[in-house]
């Protein structure tokens, strides 16, 4: 008896559990949409692929999205980022205040993307009934130490139960690409005014971040930083090149693209 | 008794003949002896045919050099071929044109490009300067306000677009790029100012900029210094910084420093050592409490780590690196890292690294140079390459030196201990460049300063070593080249460059040997045709660059980079074992103290350790160098030819004059005296009749010896008491009798040497040529560049690949899948030869052209005219090595030429005639040969030059080459010579500068072809002129421009001295003989001077100059006025002393400038030298003092008068506020007042805490004072 008991409750059990997964199943996206229904939310996952490949294209090609004065490296185009076409000169940088020239590109990149993602949480957000405003359609980027924020302008939803203002809505992708560029900036420097630069030196002082040199046939340099999170920067320099023999007759070298 | 009519009788006339002949022919039975040993061993060496007599070699041999000759003189002539000039000087290279190109087409801004390649190169149009002088191209400090960063040297126009504050000082020696020491909590960076405040507000850190720490590395000690300690809060302990602790609390009242979260004390719920970790931004492992906040460093020693829950810092800690211990140390090689489930120590070092040979473990930190092959001495081999290993964080890392061993890796050790070492490298600069340029002779230097200065500066330069070459007598000298030759683009590119710098190396050592009794003997130069010669050549030819014989990096010798003409060849197997590295063989680092020191004013241990070779001159006096071979060939055969010759000259001089002046007074030194001066008499009696048989060598000597013995015969003739009293034979009325006598036995003699040949010069011109080094023919061994990479840090390179065959390539560069492979895996066609269409002198043509040959012509089919250079060539339809003979050979490695006297592989193959003619031919043969070798050589002569053909194969660099030869004929116009002679060159050049204070110059002519040359300074006909040339004329003593001449010009008062020059050919006839073509028109050299000398007219700066950080930057100027050009001069300075001197970066103008973009605070004497194009020098000195400002100002008074006054012991500018000292200075109130006096109203009672800043930006860290107003 005690059995046949024991064995009913356990189907019962059973039964209870299917049904309320069933359930969860069938009502889960609502529940989700309920969960994040905030915009930034809904921002941060429609942003994340093109922020992340907007990220990977900037850096691993120099800073720009299509570098045109650069050097090919691994079947790859690297950006000159700080740049002489003779012989025996110091470079110029080509690209001062880096930081913002990168900003500029990934915007340029996600630019699109983004203004699709606005007008995809605007257009649900108005299915369900509430009415969206927005002050403007600019969106900006910002790197900053520790991540790389997208920020889109304020918007003001207003339903029957009331209105919601958002300021600025801001997206954050953890990066540390900020700690890269500002090295780079530092290795460009040295390369501007010596020459060339010390890349054990700054591993010795900057231990999370490892720094490559790779020197080519022409003089060029492409540098490759890697952070310890596995972020990495990519870029090329060509400064105080002595060309092969004795250059007699040499000022400059052909452009290489 | 004597009778003395018995004497003089006809029977002893007979008598005297007959002794006579006796006397000489037992030179003549000597001479015959050794002449038909001559004979027969030629007998025995030859075999019977008529090209392998001596004279007919002789003239094969001449004809083949006049190739060799014209090449190397078809500089003159017109060549569609060669766009670089040996003639590259330093105004060549200033006159490039380099404009400005504000935006190239591949988006590169603000380039200098060669002014013809605007259109192909620039997006917009070029600016018709250089960009240093445009104003949007200028380059200066970019200051990006919103990061408080600093960029230097970045374009105006460049920064200014992307919103950047832009100053023109190029290196950011501004204030506000200053760097200072900015504390984030744990952290230190090394920012400016501006970015702390950045950061500070990012992280919510008080800004805490301390501008007095002026290092990174005392920036990243501080980090380690912050106090921490435990920190309560309302949610329980932390171990935090005070800083930390303030934010955290607002303030630190919370905070007990230097104790642990577990401390009893504190009362606090953590409990101590609860587990181990490692922490963030530490190298250690650290005990960890219950509350999860660090305590100290782990030990097994439980409580003497704890400390009694104090913090115990890094230095008191467990100092064993073992697992009983945390104290990590990375420089040490160790950091925390987990094993299993453990924390420890974890080795940073590298087992097993690779070295050159084998393996060796290192430190972290470690760094080590790896070297592909033997280093130095001139030894590295083709396709090598310098690296510099490292060990860092465990793992090895390469950073390759550049490439073409443009860098080098260089290395010193050090000790650490226990007899362990700590390699320290790096990649510098190879210096090479420099080396070959220290052999040049500057203006007005004499050899031996020459030889101190070369010597003093090749020692300096530590990448130079000095080479001793000895070939003899004659041929002794020491020269500077290269430890580490630098490595060549071996792509066809640069091939006709490449060989230019090899060519330094070539040069022409004549062995000069005289006949004398004994046979043929050397004078000078008697190693030139020996192995030797060849081995001491071929060591310097590979030390200039990729030239000569020698190996490649897999060991594959080949000898196609050097040929020896006349000479010997010798075995290149010992250069197989140059591939392979050397245990223990390092390049040094070199003190560059010296350098730094002159170019930047640096003293021992001021300044960073970084330089920078700014000046391209190092590039510019190596074109010049092309000529240092020349140089070093003509003085040498002045030694060789005409030192013997001097050496007689002056004992002959010598030796008469103090015995004229003898007198003689008693009878026995009458005797002596008579004697004395019978022999002085006779010598120049002997010297005279010498000239006139144009004898020469040992041939003077003998008559000389002869006449004086005659004289002394004489003498003793005329003086009695020497043959025992009695009246002198010779004396009185008979002494014209005896001198006769005298005369015929002189004469005699004389006939006999010069039938005897006693006196000939023979001269042998042995030709090294240094050229280009050439891969191995083919691409067998393409793939094995891979292979060397056998570490998988050095992978292949152009350069390597290059190496290792002449069909090896580099494909896909730039790609994942880059390869070296064979281009051409199946060419097995040899080049197909054929005359080139259109390159031909004019007035002359191809014809008869076959397969298999062509001929050279006239256009109406005459023959060449002699002396007159004929410039054609031949194509291949691929690239190829021609060679060349003027004989039948099997196969092209047995021909003795290269085409062209290029060992390249191109297509297009260019040559000049420039054939003697029959008399010159003839005459010099008739010197050179031997008696019996001159029978039927004129009829040789006149065949062969009716009849020249050469024998040519090609290969193609798959090593294809033609087995059956192709040829070249042509003929000579066998008529008379009816061209006169002219002058090619001159040095100086026409119009050319002497100093002002100088009236002698030498001048050097190079004349068409063998000639006497005059000159003088008035146009008259040759006979009229009065100074002679002294000339070369033999047919081998060919200059590179022609036959040299040279001559002491005097006189030269004048502003304009014009010289008036005229020649006449075939100097082998009497100077009378119709049949010489003198030149009509003389050539006119004009040689200037200044009316005015050199002058430094004024220099800037002079006084102390005041900057308010270090390094600071300041302009040198000088400015010149007078001599050749109106002050244009090149000026150079140094801080050093009048050695070193470095040119300034502006220069060659009457206004020179040089930045100084390094200096340090001091006292500075600058040293500066001009010098314009005649030579002429002015030098200066200026003192230059350096102060640094950067200490805040102090206020020194401070009083009350309406209002309270403040004095400041500087200029400045102050703020105050009634709340802290620390406050933002924009936050401050300021004052009013100007430079030291500054005054505000304040409130009775009120505490005010003031800031004053000079006009550098120096202001405390906290405030300047603080004052309390009653």
């Amino acid at each position: 008896m005690i059995e046949n008991k024991r064995g009913q409750l356990a189907i019962f059990i059973i039964i209870a559990v299917v049904i309320a997964a069933v359930l969860i199943i069938l009502f889960y996206p609502k529940i989700r949409t309920i969960v994040s229904s905030s915009p930034q939310v809904r921002l941060q996952d429609c942003m994340e692929d093109s922020i992340q490949e907007a990220l990977k294209n900037a850096s691993l090609h120099g800073g720009s999205m299509n570098p045109v004065n650069a050097i090919y490296y691994n079947g790859e185009k690297i950006e000159y980022l700080c740049y002489t076409n003779q012989y025996y000169q110091t470079c110029s940088i080509q690209q001062p205040l880096l930081r913002q020239h990168v900003e500029r590109e990934i915007l340029q990149f996600i630019g699109s993307q983004a203004r699709k993602c606005v007008d995809s949480v605007k257009a649900d957000l108005q299915k369900k009934g509430y009415r969206v405003s927005s002050s403007s359609n600019d969106v900006s980027v910002q790197i900053s130490p520790d991540n790389l924020k997208v920020i889109f302008p304020g918007i003001t939803i207003s339903g029957e139960s009331g209105s919601e203002n958002y300021d600025r809505l801001e997206i954050k992708y953890k990066t540390k690409i900020y700690d890269l560029i500002m090295l780079t900036t530092s290795i460009l420097n040295w390369e501007a005014h010596y020459g060339d630069a010390d890349t054990t030196t700054y591993m010795l002082y900057y231990p999370k971040i490892k720094v490559e040199k790779y020197k080519q046939e022409d003089g060029s340099k492409i540098y490759i930083l890697t952070h310890e999170s596995k972020d990495k920067f990519v870029f090329a320099t060509r400064s105080l090149s002595w060309p092969p023999g004795y250059g007699l007759g040499q000022t400059y070298i052909p452009v290489k693209v | 008794m004597i009778n003395k009519s018995r004497i003089f009788s006809k029977k002893a006339g007979i008598s005297y003949f007959e002794i006579a002949i006796l006397i000489i022919s037992s030179f003549a039975f000597c001479y015959f002896v050794s002449e038909a040993d001559k004979i027969i061993e030629s007998m025995n060496d030859s075999k019977p045919s008529i090209e392998n007599k001596s004279g007919n070699k002789k003239l094969i041999m001449i004809l083949g050099f006049f190739s060799r000759w014209i090449e190397r003189s078809k500089i003159n002539l017109v060549s569609a071929e060669q766009n670089v000039s040996l003639e590259f000087s330093r105004e060549a290279v200033g006159n490039l044109a380099l404009n400005c190109c504000p935006l190239l087409k591949n988006n590169a801004v603000c380039q200098d490009v060669v002014n013809n390649q605007c259109g192909e190169r620039c997006a917009v149009a070029c600016l018709p300067t250089r960009c240093e002088q445009t104003s949007n191209c200028q380059q200066g400090c970019c200051f990006d306000s919103d990061e408080g960063i600093c960029s230097n040297s970045v374009p105006k126009e460049s920064c200014e677009r992307n919103s950047g504050t832009w100053s023109s000082d190029r290196n950011c020696n501004m204030q506000e790029c200053s760097l200072g020491c900015c504390v984030l909590g744990r952290n230190a960076l090394f920012i400016t100012e501006t970015r702390c405040e950045k950061l500070s507000v990012f992280y919510n850190y008080l800004q805490d900029f301390r501008p007095n720490i002026r290092t990174e590395i005392g920036c990243l000690a501080l980090s380690e210094q912050q106090e921490e300690g435990a920190c309560l809060t309302s949610r329980g302990c932390k171990f935090l910084t005070k800083t930390d602790c303030l934010r955290m609390n607002g303030n630190a009242n919370y905070f007990y420093p230097n104790s642990l979260c577990s401390n009893p004390l504190l009362n606090t719920t953590c409990t101590k050592q609860n587990s181990t970790s490692c922490i963030e931004g530490k190298d250690e492992v650290y005990w960890i409490d219950s509350c999860g906040n660090r305590e100290n460093i782990y030990s097994s020693n439980r409580e003497e780590s704890w400390n009694n829950g104090s913090v115990l810092n890094k230095e008191n800690s467990c100092s064993s690196i073992s697992e009983n211990c945390g104290n990590c140390n990375r420089f040490l090689g160790s950091i925390c890292g987990k094993e299993g489930n453990k924390f420890a120590c974890k080795s940073l070092d590298c087992k097993n690294a690779p070295d050159s040979i084998g393996k060796k473990d290192r430190k972290n930190g470690e760094s080590w140079c790896v070297y592909q092959s033997y280093i130095g001495e001139g030894k590295d081999v083709v396709g090598s390459r310098h690296y510099k290993y490292y060990c860092l964080d465990g793992e090895v890392k390469v950073e390759a030196c550049g490439d073409y061993r443009t860098g080098i890796c260089v290395e010193n050790e050090i000790e650490i201990g226990s007899g362990n070492k700590f390699s320290n490298s790096a990649c510098r600069i190879n210096r090479a460049s420099e080396c070959e340029s220290y052999n040049i002779k500057k203006d007005g230097e004499k050899a031996k300063e020459k030889d101190d200065r070369m010597k003093r500066e090749c020692l300096e330069n530590e990448d130079c070593e000095t080479r001793e070459l000895n070939f003899g007598l004659g041929y002794k000298f020491e020269i500077c080249s290269p430890k580490y030759p630098i490595g060549f683009n071996l792509n066809s590119e640069d091939a006709e460059i490449n060989k230019k710098i090899c060519n330094q190396a070539s040069f022409k050592c004549v062995k000069v040997m005289t006949k004398k009794i004994s046979g043929w003997e050397c004078v000078s130069g008697c190693d030139c045709d020996t192995e030797k010669f060849t081995k001491q050549m071929n060591e310097w030819c590979i030390s200039v660059g990729d030239c000569g014989g020698k190996a490649n990096i897999l060991g594959e010798v080949t000898d196609f980079g050097y040929s020896v003409i006349k000479g010997e060849r010798i075995s290149l197997e010992k250069y197989k074992e140059y591939a392979k590295p050397v245990e223990g063989q390092r390049a040094v680092p070199g003190n560059f103290s010296g350098l730094l020191s002159s170019k930047y004013g640096w003293g021992a241990g001021k300044g960073p350790g970084d330089y920078s070779l700014e000046d391209a001159s190092n590039s510019v006096m190596l074109a010049t160098a092309g000529l240092a071979g020349t140089a070093l060939v003509s003085g040498a055969i002045a030694v060789g030819i005409h030192g013997g010759i001097s050496a007689i000259s002056f004992s002959l001089a010598g030796g008469v004059t103090p015995l004229l002046s003898w007198g003689a007074t008693s009878g026995v030194f009458a005797g002596i005296g008579n004697a004395a001066i019978g022999a002085a008499i006779g010598a120049v009696v002997g010297y005279v009749v010498a000239k006139l048989f144009g004898l020469e060598g040992d041939a003077v000597l003998a008559v000389v010896g002869v006449g004086a013995a005659a004289g002394v015969a004489a003498g003793v003739l005329a003086s009695p008491s020497l043959i025992g009293g009695g009246a002198a034979i010779c004396a009185g009325p008979h002494l014209l009798i005896c001198a006769v006598i005298a005369l015929v036995i002189i004469a005699l003699v004389a006939g006999l040497m010069k039938l005897l040949g006693i006196g000939k010069v023979k001269k042998i011109n042995v030709q090294f040529n240094c050229e280009p080094w050439q891969a191995v023919r083919g691409g067998e061994n393409c793939g094995k560049c891979k292979e060397l990479n056998k570490d998988g840090l050095q992978p292949c390179t152009k350069y390597r690949c290059q190496s290792l065959g002449q069909t090896c390539q580099l494909i896909n560069e730039g790609t994942r899948n880059e390869e070296c492979v064979d281009i051409n895996p199946n060419d097995i066609n040899p080049p197909i030869i054929k005359p080139w269409e259109g390159f031909i002198s004019e007035g002359y043509k191809y014809s008869e052209i076959t397969d298999e040959s062509f001929k050279i012509s006239g256009n109406n089919g005459e023959c060449l005219t002699e002396f007159s250079p004929i410039l054609f060539g031949i194509i291949t339809n691929e690239p190829s090595q021609c060679k060349m003979d003027s004989v039948h050979t099997e196969n092209l490695d047995d021909m003795e030429f290269y085409f062209g006297d290029s060992n390249l592989y191109k297509t297009n193959h260019s040559m000049a005639f420039n054939v003697p003619s029959f008399d010159a031919i003839s005459s010099e043969l008739r010197e050179q040969l031997e008696q019996e070798e001159l029978g039927q050589m004129d009829s040789i002569i006149l065949d062969r030059l009716g009849n020249l053909t050469y024998y040519l194969r090609c290969v193609d660099k798959k090593g294809n080459s033609n087995i059956r030869e192709y040829s070249i004929r042509t003929c000579v116009n066998p008529g008379k010579d009816l061209t006169s002679p002219y002058v090619v060159s001159s040095i100086p050049v026409n119009n050319g500068f002497i100093p002002m204070n100088k009236t002698e110059a030498e001048l050097k002519i190079f004349v068409s072809e063998p000639a006497n040359c005059r000159f003088g300074s008035v146009d008259s006909g040759y006979e009229s002129l009065m100074n002679n040339f002294s000339c070369e004329t033999g047919l081998e003593d060919s200059d590179l421009y022609g036959w040299p001449c040279s001559a002491n010009l005097t006189g030269l008062n004048s502003a304009e001295n014009k010289v008036y020059i005229k020649c006449k050919d075939q100097p082998w006839l009497p100077d009378e003989n119709t049949s010489r073509n003198t030149m009509q028109n003389s050539q006119i050299i004009t040689i200037k001077k200044a009316e005015t000398s050199l002058v430094i007219a004024g220099i800037e700066p002079n006084a102390t100059l005041t900057f308010g950080r270090e390094p600071t930057s300041a302009t040198l100027k000088v400015y010149t006025s007078g001599g050749a050009e109106n002050g244009k001069a090149i000026c150079s300075y140094s801080f050093s002393g009048w050695e070193n001197m470095i040119e300034m970066r502006n220069t060659y103008s009457s206004q020179s400038s040089q930045i100084f973009d390094m200096l340090m605070r001091g006292n500075y004497n600058v040293y500066i030298r001009c010098r314009d194009i005649a030579g002429d020098e002015a030098t200066g000195m200026t003192n230059l003092n350096i102060n640094i400002d950067n200490v805040p100002p102090r206020i020194i008074r401070v009083y009350n008068r309406q209002g309270l006054k403040i004095i400041t012991n500087e200029d400045s500018v102050c703020v105050y506020t009634n709340r802290t000292c620390f406050y933002n200075w924009e936050n401050g109130t300021g004052m009013t007042g100007i430079e030291r006096e500054h005054n505000f109203d304040f409130v009775s009672g009120e505490k005010y805490y003031i800031k004053c800043k000079d006009i550098w930006n120096n202001k405390p860290d906290e405030c300047s004072m603080v004052i309390r107003a009653t």
